[in-house]
């Protein structure tokens, strides 16, 4: 038995940041041109009242309303952000975000729990509600992340210095929220599906890349090692991760046929190089790459299914379409998801 | 297939209010008291809430999952673990059992390491914290077999918001050291009576016989365990109470009562384990384990 992803929802805050509205908010603003070298232009940015928890509400509602299911026949609930803000609370641990948005949508008889696992939290969640279904545990369920993440850009934009400050990195984040309903696939061939999900933690890196509050001010930070992240070394986990995973079930790359390739949304810059390096380290022809990131940010945990949800609103992914989501996450995780669309529609 | 305890281990360095030490050092003890390596465990799952410096980035899990040494780095030759937080106030651990029955039934893990802590941000003991200094960790495997190991997951929430716990960082200077923690007065009453009444219905469900079973509970208020054992008809002598502790074991509650049930000889004559578990949402989980 397979899985797939039944229902693809997302919202996204009314607000467009430039980045060079972001670039005038600094108190020291770098010498050289942020938008080039990430190549992002915009992203959105959450208003004085929306919050991890209602970003999130908006995105699961968008996704029941394309289900065929209603939001009381999900047996599970599943809230997979890394910002964790609600009401008043900068960050919530108790109660759980999961449990209140299951109460908000309707969701009443759902097991509900948060899952955190840095920007892999969103394909974490599939990983686990895909184990839980095929072992026959629940029947269906959904995967879920608000992410108000830009007030780390807002500590960031107050507190740089340097040209290569740590928290450099927060400058390209933005804010979404993605829902995904996850349930049985259907048995016909070419039908929509996830053919695996796979992920991997090499902890030895797992200081790499902290989030948490500031020290000095109210707020947020995440600081990042990123000359010791982007480290050749650590870019080559995900290929070489990925050629023993399917050596393990007797492929290679090359007869996977993907038809297209989501990386995690960092910058372009950064996506060309993993692509490339991947390409190399695979000695294969890459599949075409499906990106959001000059519009949208970088948004975190909803990355990869941003640019799912983004790219079908486009009619950019035919029907029978073979993906590969890559995800890149502090911890360090990294992985593979490759799924079939076909029936997807947002 | 059953799902199996195969270790357990907690540890409480007075010395050390880090969740990362206090989760990872039982972590590592779980491992070598099963006579294992790390080499052995495909997947932790950290179900321990409150953290060092309210970190929200990485999951916590994979500092902890560095301790224990599970898959330092994938390039170097390692194995194929990974690892992730699951936050459900104290009904986490069973939560996670769940999810490790997923990955274990499917053959995606041989072994699954659920470990917890729960310490005050600030890193050392703070007047008015409620929970307890230590860590915990269980260790559970598929096997094949005639009934031994966890029954299905229950669960319960309230229909309504109420919450009972709130447990949040404010907006404030320097809030990597703070946190709040607000318990509405009648928080305990109701958190009983829904873990009471999901219990009652999953012993009678379940067919649990209750003269044969021991209860090991979560701890929001001392008396917790006890009068629920009273409410279930659970013996006062089945059902293990938190002495020896400087707090609510919270996220940890379910693995110190299984381990210390048996320091305390508690488990002898025992043929299940009932745990049952509230926690705020309000949210309640409860699951016998068939030894």
């Amino acid at each position: 038995m397979e899985t797939r992803i039944e229902s693809l929802g997302a919202y996204l805050p009314a607000r467009i940041q430039s980045t060079d509205e972001l670039i005038a908010s600094m108190a020291n603003p770098p010498q050289f041109n942020l938008e080039e070298i990430t190549g992002i232009r915009n992203r959105r940015v959450h208003g004085p009242d929306e919050t991890t928890f209602t970003i999130a509400v908006r995105a699961a509602r968008d996704a029941l309303s394309r289900s065929r299911y209603k939001p009381e026949e999900l047996d599970i609930v599943v809230s997979t952000s890394i910002s964790r803000s609600k009401d008043d609370a900068m960050v919530t641990f108790e109660p759980c975000l999961a449990g209140a948005i299951a109460r908000e949508i309707g969701a009443h008889a759902a097991i509900h729990f948060d899952l955190a696992n840095a920007c892999a939290g969103m394909m974490t969640g599939v990983l686990v509600l895909d184990r839980m279904i095929k072992a026959g545990l629940v029947r269906r369920g959904l995967v879920v992340s608000g992410e108000a993440i830009t007030p780390i850009a807002v500590t960031a934009a107050r507190e740089i210095t340097a040209a290569w400050d740590p928290q450099f990195g927060s400058l390209t984040v933005g804010d979404s929220g993605v829902a995904l309903v996850i349930d049985p696939a259907a048995v016909a061939a070419g039908s929509d599906r996830i053919h695996y999900v796979e992920l991997v933690t090499s902890c030895e890196y797992s200081s790499l890349c902290i989030g948490e509050p500031c020290e000095r001010r109210a707020g947020l930070a995440l600081y990042t090692n990123n000359p010791e992240m982007h480290k050749k070394e650590r870019v080559q986990l995900w290929p070489m991760l990925q050629r023993d995973f399917l050596a393990s079930r007797g492929t290679t790359f090359e007869q996977e046929r993907y038809d297209f390739i989501i990386q995690h949304q960092v910058g372009t810059r950064a996506i060309v190089n993993f692509t490339r390096l991947g390409g190399a380290m695979f000695g294969a022809k890459m599949p075409p790459s499906l990106e959001v990131v000059a519009e949208l940010g970088n948004t975190a945990t909803t990355s990869h299914f941003l640019v799912l949800h983004q790219m079908l609103a486009q009619g950019r992914v035919p029907r029978g379409s073979k993906i590969l989501m890559v995800p890149a996450a502090s911890g360090l995780v990294t992985g593979c998801m490759s799924t079939t669309i076909r029936d997807l529609e947002v | 297939m059953g799902i199996i305890i195969e270790s357990t281990a907690l540890s409480g360095d007075p010395a050390s209010h880090s969740s990362v030490e206090l989760a990872g050092q039982a972590g590592r003890d779980c491992i070598a008291a099963a006579g294992l390596s790390p080499r052995d465990v495909d997947l932790l799952i950290n179900v321990g809430i409150f953290r060092d410096r309210n970190r929200c980035e990485p999951g916590l899990a994979a500092m902890i999952q560095r301790i224990v040494g599970m898959n330092l780095d994938y390039c170097d030759g390692a194995h194929a673990a990974t690892s992730f937080d699951l936050m459900n106030s104290a009904c986490g651990a069973l939560n996670a059992v769940q999810v490790a029955s997923g990955f274990l039934l499917t053959g995606s893990a041989r072994r699954v390491l659920i470990v917890s802590s729960d310490v005050h941000p600030a890193n050392r003991r703070v007047e008015g914290f409620p929970y307890a200094n230590i860590g915990a960790a269980m260790l559970v495997r598929a096997e094949d077999g005639d009934g031994r190991g966890f029954g299905p997951l229950a669960t319960a929430s309230t229909g309504v918001a109420y919450a009972g716990v709130r447990a949040h960082v404010p907006p404030v200077d320097a809030a990597h050291q703070v946190l709040n923690v607000e318990i509405d007065a009648d928080y305990a009453a109701r958190a009983l009576a829904l873990a009471t009444s999901l219990a009652r219905d999953y012993v009678d469900r379940e067919r649990v016989d209750l003269r044969e079973t021991l209860l090991v509970t979560t701890h929001p208020t001392p008396t917790f365990a006890a009068v629920l054992a009273r409410g279930l008809g659970v013996d006062e002598g089945a059902v293990v109470t938190p002495q020896g502790l400087d707090g609510d074991p919270h996220s940890s509650a379910l693995t110190w009562g299984y381990h210390v049930a048996h320091a305390r000889g508690l488990d002898a004559c025992v043929r299940n384990v009932l745990f049952v578990a509230a926690g705020a949402g309000l949210s309640a989980a409860c699951a016998v384990y068939r030894r």
